[in-house]
């Protein structure tokens, strides 16, 4: 399956502050979900894929458009590409009409009826100014925008961040309708992770600038699984098949150890005196990054 | 580019229209007030694209809208080149709206009964050169105003490049008076009617047509050179 993002040896340096070198793929007609702490440089890499940022380093391919000579995507691969960004962009003063104006005159393939269709859904009236909107009426109207140009991409970074429950639910039923022809790709950014739990097949986790994994979503939420043993037993599992090939991440409780495993069926076989639970998203990521390796 | 245009004057679509009223009414009030019909073209000419001109800057660093619009099919080149446009298109609009302001002015003097006539209002006193010659001198120092302001907002943002123009104008404008005062580096090179900077805008009351050309050629010059030094300090940026 051709590739909708293809990042190789991508590294950009801050003062302080370096992202990679890293490498990504995102496949056409998948959901990769980002996942990271703050300033672990989920944004850095947005930018970067977005040419916002220059990177120092690294071969960028996005929806066919190299960016290894040129510091810019081509307004032809921007035309293809949605983004939502963490904040409503628009300017405040303007009307919601205003912002249909704007689509309209920036890309050849804006469905006006499709943004009114996407506004009327989300009780957005073209007569309302961006400063009288919620912060969910906003993101939604972002992500009205970005898909009323029907882009082959999306590009959200923190889209479904600060909106309550079904705000969120129906952002999610929007971009579930986007991917459901297997044509259209999104790479996202979000501390949700139950959004990411519904909507991604994929889940990169970013850490200090590096990535920490790159698993398909099942291999995270249906696979793995959180063990809860004794301190005794840590030597013995050490040592069996379950732990993978960087050892076994564990967190200390009270009165138990937390154990990371990354096949729950298979542990549950080898040792079947220890409970163990399915792991979430929230889980894994919690046991990946404070965990420590045994 | 044509989407950066559009985007900039939807953007400031609103602003421009409220702008255009309270102008409107101070254009009225110097009008009546200092009983001047070029103060008040002036006012015009001036005010709307000058506060233009960092409005829009400063409209990019709100809801990091600037990051965004780089999202939207636009390239670097052209959200440059783009400003640069928007704004002349807003000068000259307004260059425009004032001669019709004028018009409207002189012709409402002229239907009013002779008692209440005000002669500085009226056409006799304030011929089509005037009229022409105020309007687009005051253009142009804004469009050289806005040459020389760009470049740092483009490369730095409003907040940053607001710090730099300033001292950018002063130390030009510094520059320029050292070159052209009396007894300046230039004085006797020039032509006598550019002796001094204050006699070079000393004919915007005369029908001095050479030199208004002059002064739209440099202006024009300048602005084009600014808008491809801000199309490279753009480029180079980063968001």
């Amino acid at each position: 399956m051709q590739d909708a993002i293809v990042a190789k040896g991508l590294a950009k340096r801050y003062d302080g502050f370096a992202l990679g070198p890293l490498s990504l793929e995102v496949q056409t007609g998948t959901v990769v979900g980002l996942v990271g702490a703050n300033g672990a440089g989920k944004t850095t890499l947005i930018k970067c894929l977005l040419s916002l940022i220059e990177p120092d380093a690294g071969h960028l391919v996005v929806l066919d458009d190299v960016l290894d000579e040129r510091a810019d995507l081509s307004p032809a691969t921007k035309e293809r590409i949605g983004v939502v960004l963490d904040t409503c962009a628009f300017t405040q003063e303007s009307r919601v009409c205003d912002i249909a104006q704007l689509g309209r005159v920036a890309y050849r393939t804006w469905d006006q009826a499709r943004f009114d269709a996407l506004l009327c859904s989300s009780g957005i009236t073209p007569k309302k100014r961006v400063k009288d909107l919620s912060r969910g009426m906003g993101m939604k109207l972002s992500l009205a925008f970005a898909l009323s140009h029907d882009p082959d991409l999306l590009i959200l970074d923190e889209a479904t961040a600060g909106l309550d429950p079904l705000a969120r639910d129906e952002m999610l039923d929007m971009l579930r309708t986007f991917i459901e022809d297997g044509a259209h790709s999104i790479f996202m950014a979000s501390h949700i992770t139950s959004d990411l739990e519904k909507l991604a097949d994929r889940i990169v986790c970013i850490d200090d600038g590096q990535i920490i994994f790159d698993l398909p979503k099942e291999a995270i939420c249906d696979e793995a699984g959180i063990a809860h043993c004794r301190e005794a037993q840590l030597a013995a599992l050490a040592e069996s098949p379950c732990a993978d090939a960087g050892g076994l991440r564990i967190l200390r409780e009270a009165y138990s150890v937390n154990v990371l495993v990354p096949d729950r069926f298979a542990f549950g076989r080898a040792f079947p005196d220890i409970p163990v639970d399915k792991a979430s998203l929230d889980d894994y990521l919690m046991m990946t990054l404070k965990g420590e390796v045994l | 580019m044509r989407a950066m245009i559009a985007t900039d004057l939807v953007t400031m679509k609103n602003a421009l229209l409220q702008l255009g009223i309270s102008c409107a009414v101070v254009a009225v009030v110097i009008a009546v007030m200092m009983q001047s019909l070029v103060a008040s073209l002036a006012a015009i000419c001036a005010m709307i694209p000058f506060m233009y001109l960092f409005s829009i800057s400063a409209y990019d660093e709100m809801n990091g809208w600037e990051r965004f619009r780089l999202t939207l099919p636009i390239s670097r080149k052209q959200v440059a080149y783009g400003r640069y446009v928007s704004t002349l298109i807003v000068v000259i609009a307004c260059c425009l709206i004032a001669v019709l302001f004028a018009v409207v002015v002189m012709a409402v003097m002229e239907a009013l009964p002779a008692d209440m006539q005000q002669p500085a209002l009226m056409a006799t006193e304030n011929p089509p050169a005037v009229v022409f010659g105020v309007c687009v001198r005051v253009g142009a120092l804004i469009l050289f105003v806005a040459a020389l302001s760009l470049p740092p907002i483009m490369r730095f943002g409003m907040t940053k490049g607001t710090r730099l123009a300033p001292v950018v104008l002063i130390m030009l404008f510094a520059f320029g008076i050292w070159l052209t005062a009396d007894n300046g580096l230039l004085d006797a090179e020039l032509p006598g009617g550019l002796g001094t900077m204050n006699e070079l805008f000393a004919h915007a009351n005369g029908p001095s047509i050479p030199i208004t050309l002059i002064i739209i050629a440099v202006a024009l010059i300048a602005f084009a050179i600014s808008a491809l030094i801000s199309a490279k300090l753009y480029e180079r940026r980063q968001f």
